[in-house]
């Protein structure tokens, strides 16, 4: 039985790392200066003249097993039957427990309101039979979603579960394929993500 | 006010055609897209397309959803589904940020005139009437004092790719035409030296659209970051394409770009200046080893002996051009070298492709014939999958039949290249310009900003020669500053158009009401004709629909306007790709070059024995570089590179997009432990001709001795106004230099040197 | 230090439980002499309380919708937040107890008994799911046993020093109280060795970069050499049964203080600084 639960195909192999998926999220929802639903790092290491970097788009990774679900205290994560997280910002109190307990860093604060949100896998747009907007919007065409065995089973090669330089996925069993790339599995020296350079 | 006729006319056919949404391939059925989209639940709301039209090098599709009179969302093409063969125009991020861009907080609201010196960006309001009324006087008293060639139109690419509203070469240069002639500008910023020295080779320049890549076997990515820069809707998707497909691909950037750390199999680190260097190292090897296309060469070009000469040490420098030659004067490893020049030249299809970067620099020139020579070494010149070694400005697309914007009479009085305007408004004629400036007009540009050397710039503009300087914007950028009268220019939503996107042409509506009190160029112009007696000269009595409507009538699939109104996109067939020198390649054409060949070495040149610009393309060491003693006392170059978080300058005010990424010095651990600095640490980067202060990024992603600090930010200076003072953004031209290429008179931004240290 | 109110709630409503503790079990060793602590055990019955409500205030600060506050409590038993938000809440009602007990004389000796019995053993489930909250699978630099302990070292330590430094105060200082506070401090410090030996190990090997964090901290060195030194100085010598003077005392305790909120912040930055996790 094919896996249904909903979730995105990233290709790396193929990310030039623009952040035209962040943006464009960020105006499909008109989302505040830090918050960030979608985020594109640059994972770099190597040493000149041999360095390397890839790109990793992440937004929320919808996983089987939520810890935010888990460690709310307000309830105010649910998991949809197709398997799509949502955050109901009208329960939120701004605790930010899940943005200590996330290893994505998918719930984002929004000084302004004083609540978390976050990817919220543009169900209403998924509901009326369209994709999220970060995957129509990628000029390179990085982004898929849908179901996982979709995924899957349109793209047998290089696909991984993870990424070495990510968090164990054995916690959360996040809903997201990659296709990789060879420097994937070289020791990363920093995560670039906008204004950081955050060492590994 | 009631409202115009204009914009009734604009919003009538807005809300009476705006119905349904078609797209077409090229002539062939079309595809049907929704029709007046709902965007969201909201019944009420209703989308639009228009065209990006800025200076990124592509042109992709913009969508706007508006509700009561105002953008509340955007998005981009989606009129038709995706494929391969013809694939949605979509946007970057910089289009996706585009509301906040019209909505900025920051926009200029209404006419100002200056109060204070100029320079302090000291202003106060006028009223529209005022403001018209001034700027008519002004050019009246430099007319009759002086004459209309006194008056220098400084436009930009603020837009380009339209019909009507284009600033680039178009509103400002028409309506100084229409005064009786003023003084242009020639060349440009982007691609001054090529334009100019390509000829001397190919005649004239001839492009290759990206899908044409999709079979190349070996690419060089020479000096070129398109997954940054852009380069071509779409363009990046294609060449990924090929990248899949198994194109092996070398990246030759003195940074570990975006573009390498996304494409490249191997990068080429080499420095800033030394291309022509490397690629003569290349020709070497080639010739060398008997790799190079004997029967292209004497098929397809004249003089390639004398090239041969100079590359094997035959000429009169009596120096072989080795890759060991070449290593101490690129910094690239020979091995390295000769591997590149084997695969380029021993795989067909291959592609040399040539950026711009490398041509803004001392000898510019010499890249751009170099490029194509070494292309038509390997016969990988006007075939498909190879590449013609250089660019001028952006890859082709295919064309459309609609007119050009007619003129409004007259010509130009004069013409200096755009680089040089700082030097002709101080020297004018005593430096042997042909005209003294006395007023400047500046549309769509940041001209203070975006061209080298930055502290003289603004001491050109505060030349008592200068009496008048009139600013057309939409935010106080730091060319606003100087401003005697600064009006407010209007967004591309906020009037009608018709926009030549990278693969399709596009009827952009007039969206929204302009905002605030600005208005369009065109509508300025108009004005200020009108005060001058002069309208129906300006408008040819017509209103701007009617001039569009007889432009999109000369081309078949335009010509009904009523649906283009309503279809808005006319898509152009990409799939087939277009092959630049095809016709003198394959089609037996003669090349554009007098002697209808591609002159690797020009006669016209032999005949002129200038030592800096000769027959073949030659390596000559740059000054200001680490051939110039100046090299002790600032031993560091500086490159200025294109971000993706603007768009030149523009977009630099936009808090999304500064988000993106931190504006800092990019430097290689090396040089940044020689001077006690770790990432993040706060710097001054100093030489002759200015000061910045900013922190360093410190990175393995960039060749030691070379520093990068990308170009558009915009300049902030401790003291506004004065030249000379400490900028505090990051604004790079502070650095660079005005001194042009010796041949095109071009900029050499990319030529600089710099020291760097803690603060 | 934008944890600072979580770090003030923790470190408060610890120093609160361990006060409540050493309250509890003063009476087994002083036995018939209880009446020797009269004033400062009343003193300090009634200090419980306005810790527990500082405390308490002080969370409310750290919510981005602190009116919300009261929604915290949708999740009991699968949150630990909101276990602990309800524990808060039952401990300030039974210190709320403690302090009318002792606050409106005269009260059955067995009424106070049992009342300080009940907001000790609140405060130490109080603290134990304080530290739950981050045994987070998903965060490995804190998953670990060691860091359930931390908040027992705060509350033995501060609970011990501030009750020694009440009888001092109300100068009534019996040798026997004086060897328990002290062996109660010095068994905070010995937890807090306890931890370290396992957990230093645990973290250099999870995260290099939280490691770096922690140890190569100048703060974290100054937090033990200070804040844990003094106090275990005056803790040892009250255990041999000699009195502390009452400024060293006081600076015992108000470095102990500043070391647990510095070592809360440690706790905090070391890993949360490392953003993005990804």
């Amino acid at each position: 039985m094919s896996n249904r639960q909903l979730g995105f195909y990233v290709n790396v192999a193929r990310c030039i790392g623009c952040h035209t998926c962040e943006i464009a999220c960020k105006e499909t929802y008109d989302l505040e200066v830090g918050v960030r639903w979608r985020r594109v790092r640059a994972v770099e290491g190597g040493a000149y003249p041999k360095p390397y970097a890839y790109f990793v788009s992440m937004a929320c990774n919808h996983c089987a097993d939520p810890i935010c679900v888990k460690v709310c205290p307000a309830g105010a994560y649910s998991k949809r039957e197709d398997g799509l997280v949502i955050h109901d910002q009208s329960k939120c109190i701004g605790c930010k427990y899940c943005t200590m307990a996330c290893p994505y860093t998918a719930p984002q604060f929004d000084e302004a309101k004083g609540k978390m949100s976050k990817c919220s896998g543009c169900y209403s747009r998924v509901d009326d039979g369209k994709q999220p907007a970060c995957v129509d919007a990628c000029p390179v065409r990085a982004l898929e979603f849908g179901p996982l065995g979709d995924l899957e089973s349109a793209h047998p090669a290089d696909l991984a579960e993870t990424l070495p330089v990510l968090p164990s996925n054995k916690q959360t069993n996040p809903s997201v394929r990659f296709k990789v790339r060879p420097e994937v599995t070289l020791r990363a020296d920093r995560i670039v993500d906008g204004h950081r350079a955050r060492k590994v | 006010m009631g409202v115009s006729r204009r914009t009734f006319l604009a919003w009538s056919s807005l809300l009476g055609g705006a119905a349904a949404l078609t797209s077409r391939l090229g002539g062939g059925t079309g595809l049907i897209a929704s029709t007046a989209e709902a965007a969201g639940p909201d019944s009420e709301e209703v989308a639009y397309y228009t065209a990006c039209a800025r200076n990124c090098g592509s042109k992709c599709i913009l969508k706007a959803y508006v509700k009561d009179g105002a953008i509340v969302r955007m998005g981009t093409d989606d009129a038709a589904p995706d494929n391969q063969l013809n694939p949605q125009l979509r946007s970057c991020l910089r289009g996706w940020a585009y509301r906040k861009r019209v909505y900025a907080p920051d926009r200029l609201k209404y006419p100002m005139k200056r109060v204070g010196k100029r320079g302090e960006g000291k202003f106060e309001r006028i009223s529209w009437d005022e403001a018209i009324d001034m700027y008519a006087k002004m050019i009246t008293e430099i007319k009759d004092q002086y004459g209309t060639s006194s008056i220098f139109t400084m436009d930009g690419s603020g837009t380009i790719g339209l019909t009507l509203h284009n600033t680039w070469r178009s509103l400002g240069p028409r309506f100084l035409r229409m005064l009786g002639g003023g003084t242009e500008q020639s060349l440009s910023y982007s691609s001054g030296a090529t334009s100019v020295a390509a000829p001397y080779t190919v005649g004239a320049t001839s492009n290759n659209s990206a899908p044409s890549f999709e079979t190349t076997k070996v690419m060089l990515m020479w000096g070129w970051n398109p997954a940054e820069g852009g380069t071509g809707t779409n363009t990046v998707y294609y060449l990924k394409r090929a990248k899949e497909k198994g194109c092996k691909i070398y990246v030759i950037d003195p940074r570990f770009t975006d573009t390498a750390a996304s494409f490249a199999d191997v990068w080429v680190p080499l420095k800033p200046g030394s291309d022509v260097a490397l690629m003569s190292a290349m020709a070497f090897v080639i010739i060398d080893e008997k790799l190079h296309d004997q029967a292209f060469l004497e098929k397809h070009t004249l003089g390639y002996q004398d090239w041969f000469n100079y590359i094997l040490g035959k000429g009169s420098d009596g120096q072989m051009k080795t890759p060991e030659w070449a290593e101490k004067i690129t910094g690239v490893d020979a091995n390295l070298i000769r591997q590149m020049a084997r695969e380029y030249a021993s795989v067909k299809p291959a592609a040399l492709i040539m950026g711009l970067g490398p041509q803004r620099t001392a000898y510019g020139e010499q890249v751009a014939r170099c490029g194509p020579s070494l292309a038509a070494l390997t016969g990988n010149i006007g075939i498909l999958g190879g590449y013609g070694g250089l660019m001028n400005w952006q890859l082709a697309f295919p064309g459309d039949g609609i007119g050009g914007l007619p003129s409004a009479g007259g010509k130009a009085a004069a013409s200096v290249p755009c680089n040089q305007w700082p030097d002709l408004f101080l020297k004018g004629k005593s430096g042997n310009y042909p005209t003294d400036i006395h007023m400047a007009i500046c549309t769509g540009s940041n001209h203070l900003n975006q061209g080298g050397n930055l502290n003289k710039a603004i001491t050109a503009l505060q030349a008592e020669s200068l009496k008048y300087f009139v600013v057309h914007e939409q935010f106080m950028t730091p060319t606003a500053k100087f401003a005697d009268l600064l009006l407010p220019a209007n967004s591309l939503f906020e009037r009608m158009d018709i926009g030549h996107a990278n693969g399709a042409v596009v009827f952009m509506p007039q969206i929204i009401e302009s905002l605030f009190e600005s208005k369009s160029d065109w509508e300025i112009f108009t004005l200020v004709a009108k005060k001058l007696g002069m309208e129906s000269t300006w408008t040819l009595g017509k209103t701007e629909e009617e001039i569009l409507k007889e432009l999109a009538a000369k081309w078949p699939q335009t010509a009904n306007w009523e649906q283009f109104k309503k279809e808005q996109i006319v898509r152009l067939n990409m799939s087939t790709p277009i092959v630049g020198y095809k016709d003198q390649v394959q089609g037996g054409q003669p090349w554009k070059a007098p002697s209808g060949k591609l002159e690797i070495s020009s006669p016209r040149l032999k005949d002129a024995k200038n030592p800096k610009m000769p027959a073949v393309p030659q390596y000559i060491a740059d000054w200001e570089s680490p051939n110039d003693p100046l090299i002790e006392k600032y031993p560091l170059q500086l490159i200025g590179p294109h971000h993706k978080r603007r768009v030149h300058s523009s977009f630099h005010n936009i808090p999304w997009l500064q988000e993106v990424e931190k504006h800092a010095l990019w430097m290689n651990p090396v040089d940044a432990e020689a001077r006690g600095l770790k990432h993040d640490d706060e710097i001054r980067i100093f030489n002759d001709r200015g000061e910045i202060h900013i922190t360093v990024w410190v990175t393995e992603r960039i060749r030691p001795g070379v520093v990068a600090l990308p170009q558009g930010v915009w300049h902030d200076p401790v003291e506004p106004g004065k030249a000379g003072s400490i900028d505090k953004a990051g604004a790079v031209n502070v650095l660079t230099n005005d001194r042009p290429t010796p041949f095109a008179g071009a900029t050499a931004q990319h030529t600089c040197l710099v020291e760097v240290a803690k603060r | 230090m934008n944890e600072l109110p979580l770090i003030l709630f923790g470190v408060l409503s610890q120093a609160a439980a361990g006060l409540a503790l050493v309250l509890a079990l003063l009476p087994l060793v002083l036995r018939d002499r209880a009446a020797d602590l009269a004033g400062a055990t009343r003193l300090a019955g009634r200090l419980v309380f306005p810790f527990a409500v500082l405390a308490v205030l002080a969370s409310f600060f750290h919510l981005g919708d602190p009116l919300g506050g009261f929604r915290a409590l949708s999740h009991v038993g699968g949150s630990w937040m909101s276990n602990e938000v309800v524990l808060a809440a039952l401990f300030t009602a039974v210190a709320a107890a403690l302090f009318c007990l002792h606050q409106w004389q005269p009260a059955s000796a067995g009424a106070i008994r049992a009342a300080t019995w009940a907001t000790a053993l609140v405060g130490l489930v109080l603290v134990f799911a304080t530290g739950m909250i981050y045994q987070l699978p998903t965060r490995p630099e804190w998953y670990h046993w060691s860091n359930l302990l931390a908040g027992y070292v705060t509350a033995l330590l501060l609970g011990a020093l501030l009750m020694a430094l009440l009888a001092l105060w109300k100068a009534e200082a019996p040798a026997s109280a004086a060897r328990l506070l002290g062996a109660v401090a010095l068994a905070g410090a010995g937890l807090l060795a306890v931890s370290l030996i396992f957990y230093a190990p645990y973290l250099t090997g999870v995260s290099a970069v939280t490691a770096e964090a922690v140890f190569g901290n100048l703060l974290f060195w100054a937090r033990l050499a200070v804040g844990i030194g003094l106090p275990v100085y005056t803790a040892a010598q009250m255990a041999r049964g000699q009195q502390p003077g009452r400024a060293v005392l006081s600076l015992a305790l108000v470095v102990a203080f500043a070391g647990e909120i510095v070592a809360r912040g440690i706790f905090y930055t070391s890993v949360l600084d490392q953003v993005p996790f990804f």
